[in-house]
């Protein structure tokens, strides 16, 4: 799995990117990272030290203070703190979204909608395509993470595993050229962590799509990223391959590497 | 082409918010624009072949009513009266109905060209209004009950009563009439007064033994308690004066029509057959010059007051079909005004929720001032202003500024339909209401909600308009529904305006037949059925849309936001 990365192309890349939030905790102190095409990045580190914000001002949902955003073809303008963005700005941010899924950790179905309306949702607001064209991806996005029967199900009706999916086949029906995953297994329990862990590297494996997973479970770390980028304090302060994170000799990692956390 | 929509969505927001400016600025517009071609009133109403007058049917008998078994058509010696005017001059004769507080503001306004409805002659009148020759001689008339009859024998003995000099008895009367300066002028001390919007309340008063005396306009005397075992009138008091119509001032041309038509009824002996067939002929109508006539001889009759009530005994009759037959098309009104009024409600108050929630300054301010004004100040004040006072600033300003009212052309404002106003004017009342319950639900969409679809590459407006309001929307029905209910009820203000709703037609039978209290039961019973039908149609359309709030256990998971 790793190797190819060196000589692959970036397609999502950050640089410096700060964030204070207005109590005065900083959430990014110059966090840098490149993810390329085709490459799937761990993003661990303990509770709080930013790794949620950094996914946020990735997809350009959250304004940071500083820094940039490049996406393959050129910079990202990025929603800036205390800025009124203009409707160019507007624009150009919903258009970086519509390349980018996000799967969040708590979700956040529509609970007024169907489970193939939440679907529908980007293909026929976000992306604009017809209506039947926008059921033909939300049918198959569903198929992928086999939840096809609920389609006309409300989305409230689902259990947490099953949200979970529907979550997923939502940012897949956009067809974007980077998956975000924010704690895809927090919430679940054992058996459906493994159950989204092995979708999870299905889609890795099957379309090679470019994913940063932002994790605290090390097996699906050891399982789905090439890369694992550690985070501490807003900073990405390592980005070793994937065996090498589980290898290093490095005591900090190692510590990491065993409790999964710094502080534990 | 990417601005285009967020403009659009401003300049929707700037409309709404000023919606009530316009509407008054424009309102008053219109009413300079009439006022400014209109000639003289005599000209426009022998242009339109109908004489206009204000006349309130819920005021009381015998002055104007519906009648007990066809409560549609309106009946009383005015209603008479203004037929044989018509007939007189040419014209048709149209009533303008209008709460009698009211009357002179509708004339005022130009809805009518002349009001009507036992307005007694005083000086405070004649600065406001030009009055008529006189067409009726009123008197003073005390009443008292039946069983007080050895306590009283007359009006003298009322005064000072039984505890001795200086003790005056509580007395009833009429607000704002004349009867309340004759107590003055007989001593009575002023927290000894209770006055009654309407002339029955105090018969009912004397009747539940609240007051001992009542004293009122003759005419109201004897139609009321002329009739009743219960009470008895005493002579009246000597205190005469004069029922005139009013006109606006300057209006001589008109006024002196009415007054030529009058004198022709007043001389033919048609105006005293008229009063004798109400019962309220008394022998000092010849001081006004009315001439009762039998064949062609003028004669001096006997009066009928103090006689028996037979006129008033006629019209008691009471037929409950009719009544509630009555009550069920007005009924129809008040659902049409709801049916209307509510949705745009919902609409503004929708509009006014984004607003306020907008980061511009000049969008949340202009929205929040309307919601406070408009929840601050009560819906009868709003109705009175926007449907009586904006048309006559209209006519004051043609008058000062014609070259302004000249610019501005529509008389339809100052006809604008009552039913039209009453239905902005609760749209604009309710929707303030809405605007909270609005944003309340907007305010209680998880902050992950918008993230999420903003992921997804939507826009902010198709957030607000896809995932943002239907879900606050379908927080908040239980609120709406409750709004919905309350607009029903709150709806019978509009008879300040003269919309013929279900309250104002109940109270307008009860008091022509002396059955308040059970037509407002039924009035009552109405409201009931029509607020647990809303109810239960608001329910069945939520049910079907799937609007019934966002249930489920889990919703707590499913729309919490993203860190």
């Amino acid at each position: 799995m790793s190797g190819h990365a060196s000589t692959a192309v970036p397609i999502l890349e950050c640089s410096e990117l700060r964030k204070r939030w207005p109590d005065g905790c900083v959430a990014l102190d110059g966090a840098s990272l490149v993810l390329h095409e085709r490459e799937v990045v761990a993003v661990v580190g303990p509770n709080g030290c930013g790794k949620s914000t950094l996914l946020a001002a990735l997809a350009g949902l959250e304004p940071v203070d500083a820094g940039d955003v490049r996406f393959r073809d050129g910079p990202v303008a990025l929603p800036r703190t205390g800025v009124r963005p203009t409707s160019d700005d507007e624009e150009s941010a919903r258009r970086h979204r519509l390349r980018i899924g996000i799967v969040f950790q708590s979700y956040s179905l529509f609970p007024h909608l169907s489970v193939g309306e939440n679907c529908m949702a980007g293909p026929r607001h976000g992306l604009g395509v017809a209506a039947d064209e926008a059921e033909r991806r939300a049918r198959a996005a569903l198929a992928r993470v086999g939840m096809e029967e609920a389609f006309a199900r409300p989305a409230t009706e689902l259990s947490g595993g099953q949200q979970q999916r529907v979550a997923i086949a939502r940012a897949l029906a956009n067809d974007p050229d980077v998956l975000l995953f924010d704690e895809p297994t927090s919430a679940l329990d054992p058996q459906r962590t493994r159950e989204v862990g092995a979708l999870v590297r299905s889609l890795a494996a099957e379309h090679r799509r470019a994913m940063v997973l932002v994790a605290h479970d090390l097996d699906l770390v050891r399982d789905a990223a090439d890369r694992v980028a550690l985070m501490d304090a807003g900073r990405l302060v390592a980005n070793l391959a994937v065996e090498e994170f589980f290898a290093t000799s490095n005591p900090a990692i190692r510590r990491f590497g065993e409790h999964g956390n710094f502080i534990d | 082409m990417i601005r285009r929509p967020a403009v659009a969505l401003h300049a929707v927001l700037a409309f709404v918010t000023a919606a009530l400016a316009v509407i008054a600025l424009t309102g008053a517009a219109w009413a300079v624009g009439g006022a400014a071609h209109a000639q003289s009133t005599l000209d426009e109403v022998r242009a339109r072949g109908v004489l206009r007058y204000a006349i309130d049917p819920a005021g009381g008998a015998p002055f104007a009513m519906p009648k007990a078994d066809d409560p549609d058509t309106l009946t009383g010696f005015e209603i008479e009266l203004m037929d044989a005017i018509g007939r007189a001059l040419d014209l048709r004769v149209e009533p303008v109905l209008g709460d009698w507080l009211a009357l002179v503001d509708l004339m005022k306004s130009g809805r009518a060209d002349l009001a009507i409805n036992g307005f007694e002659v005083t000086e405070e009148r004649a600065a406001e209004v030009d009055f008529s020759v006189p067409y009726y001689v009123y008197d003073q008339q005390p009443t008292i009950r039946a069983a007080d009859r050895a306590r009283f024998n007359d009006f003298a003995a009322t005064r000072g009563g039984e505890d001795g000099a200086g003790t005056f008895i509580p007395v009833a009367t009429l607000n704002g009439a004349a009867s309340v300066d004759v107590l003055l002028e007989f001593g009575w001390p002023r927290e000894a007064i209770r006055e009654y919007d309407d002339g029955l309340a105090p018969y009912a008063e004397l009747k539940a033994s609240r007051v001992d005396l009542v004293v009122q306009d003759s005419v109201v005397a004897q139609y009321y308690a002329g009739g009743d075992p219960e009470l008895v009138n005493l002579a009246p008091l000597g205190k005469t004066g004069f029922y005139a119509a009013l006109f606006r001032k300057g209006d001589d041309a008109l006024r002196g029509e009415f007054d030529r038509a009058l004198a022709g009824l007043k001389s033919s002996g048609e105006l005293a057959a008229l009063y004798r067939r109400w019962k309220i002929w008394t022998p000092e109508q010849a001081s006004i010059g009315i001439v009762e006539r039998v064949g062609d001889e003028a004669v001096i009759g006997t009066s009928d007051v103090t006689a028996s009530a037979d006129g008033a005994a006629a019209a008691r009759a009471f037929a409950w079909p009719a009544v509630l037959w009555a009550l069920a098309k007005a009924c129809v009104n008040t659902i049409v005004l709801t049916v209307l009024a509510m949705p745009l409600a919902v609409a503004l108050g929708v509009a006014l929720a984004i607003a306020m929630r907008s980061p511009r300054r000049r969008v949340v301010w202009p929205a929040r001032t309307y919601v406070a004004v408009v929840r601050g100040t009560p819906l009868l004040v709003q109705l009175y202003l926007v449907y009586y006072s904006l048309p006559a600033l209209g006519l004051w300003l043609a008058g000062e500024m014609p070259s302004l009212a000249a610019i501005l052309d529509v008389q339809a404002v100052l006809t604008w339909p009552a039913f039209l106003v009453a239905v902005i004017v609760l749209a604009g009342n309710y929707g303030a209401y809405e605007a909270e319950v609005q944003r309340a639900g907007l305010d209680a969409v998880p902050e992950g909600q918008r993230r999420a679809a903003f992921a997804l590459g939507l826009s902010r407006r198709t957030t607000l308009w896809k995932i943002e309001l239907p879900q606050g929307f379908r927080t908040m029905l239980p609120a709406t529904i409750n709004d919905l209910n309350s607009m029903i009820k709150d709806s019978s203000l509009v008879s300040l305006i003269a919309v013929p709703e279900l309250m104002q037609v109940a109270l307008g039978i009860g008091k022509a037949t002396f059955m308040v209290p059970a037509v407002l039961v039924a009035a009552a019973a109405y409201y009931l059925v029509l607020s647990l039908a809303a109810d239960w149609l608001a329910k069945r359309f939520a049910t079907a849309r799937r609007l019934n709030g966002l249930a489920g256990g889990r919703r707590g998971a499913l729309a919490g936001g993203a860190r």
